[in-house]
């Protein structure tokens, strides 16, 4: 006994039915089942050998198609095993035949479809072309075509891309006779190769012509598998007797059947989809684990991407946090962290700010903490390298040495005058000095209506506005509410005697000797060397 | 891992396929048409051209973008974007549209965004080569920085196939989806750095706009041309990239796997 080429256990087709289109997604997402449902096919099965040809026969509705569809593996079954050997090919009218291309491009276009090579669609079209037998039309886009013409380059191309099995669904319904003989004589030439062929339709004589066995499906139930002759006979005699009912009966028998059809899953049914959800649970789960770590990935590296530099961020935290539980851990943290830090010289010296300090957090002057302004008292501690340590508001901070005066220890009682400090000004500057100075106390907008020649206004970050006059080498300075907070003159002469005076009898001095700060009536003067300037402080 | 390796694998084998039948469907599309495939680049440039005149001349006054003039910076983004959101809304519909013609026959399903996508990208060719054009009469020159075009090219193709193989399993079964698809790739040609700038926005910002893909794959296509940088310097950002391109793929094949036997069930 041969091997059966197709074997069919226990089928069923159920196909789910909505009430509304939500139902749907809930079901695919399967929350819920409590949806209707149509059994098109209810356990089938079959076995078929190879060579024979086999029809397909029932009513309309009765799952004709659907078992057709089943056989193509177009659809799978909602439960029951199908085995095919070989390939398919369904003959269905106009399956897969594109409108806009020509019926040439479309034997090309399904024959790539199903698989075959450059070389054998070459070989086979003339063939196709041959027994569609459409003459010129071949060369017209399909939309031309007539339903006879589309159906038979259908028919065409899918017998003639060698499948082992065949399956023809009402396709010669639409074929004249003489194309209907030449189907007939390409089925027996099937035959002859020991392919198998089915044949579905409700047009018994059609069927009987050429099959050897018939199925009979009748409201989603396999009736009768059995010869041509005892099968014909049997559906005769139903269709005469379902004929011969009365309107009512007829409706009625219908009804009947059709109400077994309808109904919940049932319960073999209900066996298989459970497992079937299961299997796909658990591929769910074992590809859920790498779609999990992408995702974490992906947020990761896209959180990344809003800091500058994640992985310092990342270790300076880890050190913070390190410092704190070391805190916790001991009140001398302080202590040792002087004691880590190497002083490289002790000061303890009172200082005053000779100009807009930075304040920092740490040693390398990254984390800057605070701005102070000129005058700033603070208290320096000890030298770092090129920054100096120091206490403010009784924090710590550090700033580079090059803007703070360290107090001087014997103090100098301030013996200039605006008089003898102004002899240092430039020549054009010392006659007019007295005229400028008298507004000291103004506010900005009273400055720029008085003096005409103001060469530009700059406006700092924090608020403070810079009115330059270049021409009179001077410049006002304002706090952000306009009131004067310093007057800087320029273009100092530096060869003058009275800087030497200052120099030496400065209340304070930075380091490099680059500003001094000396105190007279009126102002707080700071002399910065390098600028050539010299800054007046209103003294309140 | 492995329903998305088996998926790029079908794509390989199937390579051959795919081309022909983007051949085909090139030829579908304009057969009815005088111009024919003329219209492939006729399309585009008239867009260009109106982009150009109403974000070029009409806003911005004709203003260059930093040294580039803005209508190369224009052409870099729109170029790519023509391809890329086409690809993305056909696509995304692709399996709903023709799984009629394939149900019939044993067909691999996951081919058929790489056929849209295929398609669309013989128009993109065209408009590359206008764009090299159009690039190099300015004088603009990238310089070694070119040779990472194959790179932004290969993240264009992976995105937009993991992205339409996701999408068009989801708009085969839901059929909102295709709409909202439709919707966010009209909004997002706004939202991504095409005809504006991101430079004159604030950091953070900038950064918020980079977490849309195609900023990544648009501004790599300027980097590209105009000398900008290398792909690997912002490391982060590609990691980004990457991530979420593969995550999408996992995803979406994932999804593909368990409904490609029942998208007839679902029409």
């Amino acid at each position: 006994m041969t091997k059966p080429v197709v074997k069919f256990s226990n089928v069923t087709k159920e196909y789910s039915l909505f009430k509304k289109k939500s139902d749907q997604l809930l079901d695919i997402l399967s929350f819920k089942r409590i949806n209707r449902s149509f059994l098109a096919l209810h356990d089938i099965s079959f076995e078929v050998d190879p060579g024979e040809t086999i029809g397909i026969i029932g009513t309309n509705g009765s799952g004709k198609s659907t078992l057709s569809n089943l056989l193509a593996q177009v659809v799978p079954p909602s439960s029951g095993n199908i085995n095919i050997e070989g390939e398919t090919s369904l003959v269905a009218i106009s399956a897969g035949l594109n409108n806009h291309l020509t019926g040439y491009e479309n034997i090309e276009l399904k024959c790539l479809m199903h698989g075959l090579s450059k070389t054998e669609i070459a070989k086979i079209s003339p063939y196709i072309i041959d027994f569609a037998d459409i003459g010129e039309f071949i060369y017209q886009p399909i939309k031309n075509y007539s339903s006879g013409m589309k159906s038979r380059l259908g028919f065409a191309i899918s017998v003639h891309i060698e499948p082992d099995i065949l399956i023809v669904d009402e396709a010669l319904s639409v074929g004249d006779s003489t194309f209907h003989q030449k189907c007939v004589d390409k089925f027996k030439e099937f035959k002859e190769q020991g392919k198998t062929i089915f044949f579905i339709s409700h047009s018994l004589s059609q069927v009987k012509k050429i099959s050897d066995r018939i199925i009979w499906v009748s409201y989603g139930q396999m009736r009768m598998f059995d010869t041509t002759a005892k099968v014909a006979k049997e559906y005769n005699a139903y269709i005469s007797w379902f004929n011969e009912l009365t309107k009512a009966e007829k409706k009625n028998h219908k009804k009947d059947m059709l109400a077994t059809q309808f109904g919940k899953f049932s319960g073999n049914n209900n066996g298989s989809s459970f497992q079937n959800s299961e299997k796909g649970k658990n591929t769910g789960v074992k590809s859920l684990i790498p779609a999990f770590l992408m995702m974490l990935l992906t947020l990761l590296s896209g959180a990344s991407m809003f800091f500058e530099n994640p992985s310092e961020i990342v270790s300076s935290k880890w050190k913070n946090m390190n410092l704190n539980s070391k805190e916790v851990q001991s009140e001398n943290s302080e202590k040792l962290q002087t004691q880590s830090e190497t002083i490289d010289e002790e000061i303890n010296q009172e200082a005053i700010a000779l100009g807009q300090l930075i304040l920092y957090e740490d040693v390398e002057l990254i984390n800057n903490k605070e701005v102070v302004p000129s005058l700033t008292k603070l208290y320096v501690q000890g030298l770092i390298g090129k920054s100096y340590k120091l206490k403010y508001q009784n924090s710590i901070f550090y700033a580079s040495k090059d803007k703070i005066g360290l107090v001087n220890g014997e103090s100098h009682n301030s013996e200039f005058t605006l008089e003898e400090i102004s002899r240092s000004f430039s020549s054009r500057f010392v006659q007019s000095y007295e005229y400028f100075f008298a507004f000291s106390s103004a506010n900005i907008d009273e400055i720029k209506s008085i003096f005409n020649g103001m060469t530009s206004e700059i406006e700092f970050p924090k608020g403070d506005v810079l009115l330059e006059y270049s021409n009179d080498h001077l410049a006002y300075l304002f706090d952000e509410e306009g009131s004067m907070k310093a007057i800087h003159v320029y273009s100092i002469d530096l060869g003058s005697p009275i800087i030497e005076d200052i120099k030496e009898n400065s209340l304070a001095a930075t380091d490099g000797n680059g500003s001094y700060y000396v105190k007279l009536d009126q102002y707080n003067v700071i002399l910065d060397v390098e600028e050539k300037r010299m800054s007046f402080f209103p003294n309140d | 891992m492995t329903p998305a390796l088996r998926i790029m694998k079908e794509q390989l084998i199937n390579f051959p396929l795919i081309l022909r039948l983007a051949l085909f469907e090139i030829k579908g599309k304009y057969q009815m048409h005088y111009l024919g495939i003329l219209w492939q680049i006729i399309n585009p440039m008239i867009q260009v051209g109106v982009y150009w005149f109403v974000f070029g001349v009409g806003l911005r006054q004709g203003g260059a973008v930093g040294d580039t003039p803005f209508i190369v910076y224009l052409l870099l983004g729109i170029v790519p974007w023509f391809f890329i959101s086409p690809s993305i809304v056909q696509g995304s519909n692709s399996i709903y549209s023709k799984v009629n013609l394939v149900s019939k026959m044993n067909f691999p399903v996951s081919v058929l965004p790489s056929i849209t996508i295929l398609g669309n990208a013989v128009n993109f060719a065209f408009m590359m080569i206008l764009l090299f054009a159009v690039v190099f009469a300015h004088g603009i020159y990238g310089g070694v920085s070119l040779i990472q075009l194959p790179y932004y090219l290969l993240c264009m193709f992976t995105f937009m196939y993991a992205f339409t193989l996701f999408s068009s399993t989801i708009s085969a079964i839901i059929r909102d989806y295709q709409l909202l698809v439709q919707s966010v790739m009209r909004m997002l040609f706004f939202v991504t750095p095409i005809f504006w700038s991101m430079d004159s926005f604030p950091e953070k910002l900038q950064t918020v706009i980079k977490l849309n893909p195609f900023a990544y794959i648009v501004n790599g296509f300027r980097d590209t041309f105009l000398g900008g940088g290398w792909f690997y310097e912002d490391w982060r950002y590609m990691l980004y990239f990457w991530s979420i391109t593969i995550l999408i793929l996992l995803v979406g094949s994932t999804l593909h796997e368990n409904f490609k036997s029942k998208f007839v069930d679902y029409l």
